[in-house]
């Protein structure tokens, strides 16, 4: 377990240092997020749009933020070696991809958070965004997180499958996965396909419930429950994923081209 | 005692652009001893990399056995790998660490952390010359430092079995005999097997006490240097290398 511990703290160690030294990490966690809320906030000005319906889509804004920035560093944590061509010194050592992923998600929460903590404020300043009582916004800060996990997840299970690339996904697959799980609508909107595969992902089912708390009805009764559960089952599959993709790599020599 | 065994090992890639297939390694054996600095040699393309790899568990045979320490890859790589370190020529790293950042992330994935990793870390430092350079990025330092940089890595974990891909490709003749003479060194003093490869005869003859042959995947020859020098009737390794280099493609 100590062993674990410090292969985790290890990838959150190296994590930090990029966090801090490249400026496209400084720029993606304030830039971006930031326009994204200001842009929608304006927009709720313009159409006059109520306290309750802001808070809606409001919610999608921050969120997705706070998503993209804490699944880019789970998904950095591989590339990173990839970019630096490093690839194989990480997996030379007995440290396990779980720590790895682990670790990056560390730095990841706290990126995240801070970003949760910049959006909301700007919001409620800015645009009168009402803040959600602590508790539902506490699970559904949870379950953010643990999704940015799961996207984290999917990049590297991505990348080790398919090679460099599948490094766009680290960018894109956050922007997919808001599409799917309502970021400024209810999900019953969708299409049929589309609604059945915003039931498969947890996401939807946190968002639901925070916006349940400002008003809106819940459209999943036992979401919370089935997000979770949809959340346990997706990381062991990931974990089991990963570390098949790690072992195919190590197979086909692919771990060894992203190292040239 | 056997450090390494490694019995008919076969490693098949496919071109990406025709799909053919690459016969990288076709039935390679080695067994290298405890103490041992053991040469890999041959011409580019013969498959030195893909068995080294495969002997560091980079990458996974499709056929043969190999064995570290006595025990089977297939069944305990994770405890093997905390056993066994690399240093490759080009070295790459994280480019805006430090080197002591580096030495420290590398530290902790070999289990190493508080007093035990600050004391190893600059105990490498200090071994590889590298304390004017410990708080400069990598992507600031030389190809020596990089290199010397990869060879402190390379033992943070006080390796058993060191593997050494190329260590003095690329670099000025000083830097080169002055790697050379660190990695004796380290031979002698801790005892720690080296397994390398390397294109240059002059360091294969100065570091290595067997070499094997390496061409088209398969070992030619195998021995001391005076062994292979009598087998094919040269007077020197370079004259080896082109014998068994010639000798492999008619072969091939």
């Amino acid at each position: 377990m100590r062993i674990f511990i410090i292969h985790t703290l290890a990838f959150a160690y190296r994590n930090a240092i990029f966090a801090k030294r490249n400026i496209f990490v400084v720029v993606e966690m304030v830039f971006w997020p930031v326009i994204t809320v200001l842009t929608i906030g304006l927009m709720g000005s313009f159409l006059a749009l109520e306290e309750k319906t802001l808070a809606f889509v409001m919610t999608g804004a921050i969120a997705s933020g706070v998503l993209q920035i804490a699944q880019l560093d789970v998904g950095y944590s591989i590339l990173y070696d990839l970019w630096s061509k490093s690839v194989k010194h990480t997996f030379l050592t007995p440290a396990g991809m779980t720590p790895a992923i682990l670790g990056a998600w560390v730095i990841g929460i706290a990126r995240g958070t801070a970003v949760m903590a910049v959006l909301t404020g700007l919001s409620a300043r800015a645009f009168g965004f009402p803040l959600p009582p602590l508790w539902p916004a506490l699970v559904f800060s949870a379950g953010v997180f643990w999704t940015a996990l799961l996207a984290g997840i999917v990049v590297w299970v991505l990348i080790l499958t398919f090679g460099q690339r599948a490094e766009i996904s680290v960018w894109a697959l956050s922007y997919v996965v808001m599409l799917l799980c309502g970021i400024y609508y209810p999900v019953d909107l969708l299409p049929q396909p589309l609604y059945a595969l915003a039931r498969l992902l947890p996401l939807t089912y946190f968002l639901d419930s925070l916006r349940h708390a400002y008003g809106f009805p819940l459209l999943f009764p036992r979401g919370i429950w089935e997000g979770w559960a949809l959340n346990a089952v997706y990381a062991v599959l990931g974990i089991g994923l990963v570390r098949a993709a790690v072992s195919r790599a190590r197979r086909t020599g692919l771990l060894l081209r992203l190292s040239e | 005692m056997t450090v390494v065994s490694a019995r008919d090992i076969r490693k098949t890639y496919h071109s990406k652009i025709t799909g053919l297939p690459i016969r990288a390694l076709q039935g390679a054996s080695v067994q290298v001893e405890r103490g041992e600095i053991f040469g890999i040699l041959g011409p580019n393309g013969a498959g030195k990399t893909t068995l080294l790899n495969c002997l560091s568990l980079l990458l996974y045979p499709d056929e043969g056995d190999i064995e570290l320490f006595g025990e089977n890859v297939r069944r305990s790589d994770g405890n093997l790998r905390a056993r066994l370190n690399l240093s490759s020529g080009n070295a790459n790293f994280p480019w805006c660490m430090t080197v002591r950042e580096i030495l420290r992330f590398y530290g902790m994935l070999y289990g190493l952390f508080g007093k035990d990793l600050s004391r190893r870390v600059e105990e490498l430092i200090g071994l590889l010359e590298l304390g004017a350079f410990r708080d400069r990025r990598f992507d600031e330092l030389s190809t020596g430092t990089k290199q010397r940089l990869a060879l402190a890595k390379a033992l943070l974990n006080r390796p058993e079995l060191l593997f050494l891909d190329e260590p003095t490709i690329g670099l000025d003749p000083d830097v080169s005999i002055k790697i050379r003479a660190f990695i004796r060194k380290i031979n002698r003093e801790e005892g720690i097997t080296v397994l390398l490869t390397t294109h240059y005869m002059v360091e294969a003859e100065q570091l290595a006490g067997r070499i094997a042959f390496l061409h088209s995947g398969k070992i030619l020859a195998l021995g001391t240097p005076a062994e292979l020098k009598k087998e094919v009737r040269a007077q020197n390794m370079e004259e080896v290398f082109l014998r068994l280099s010639r000798g492999g493609e008619e072969e091939a």
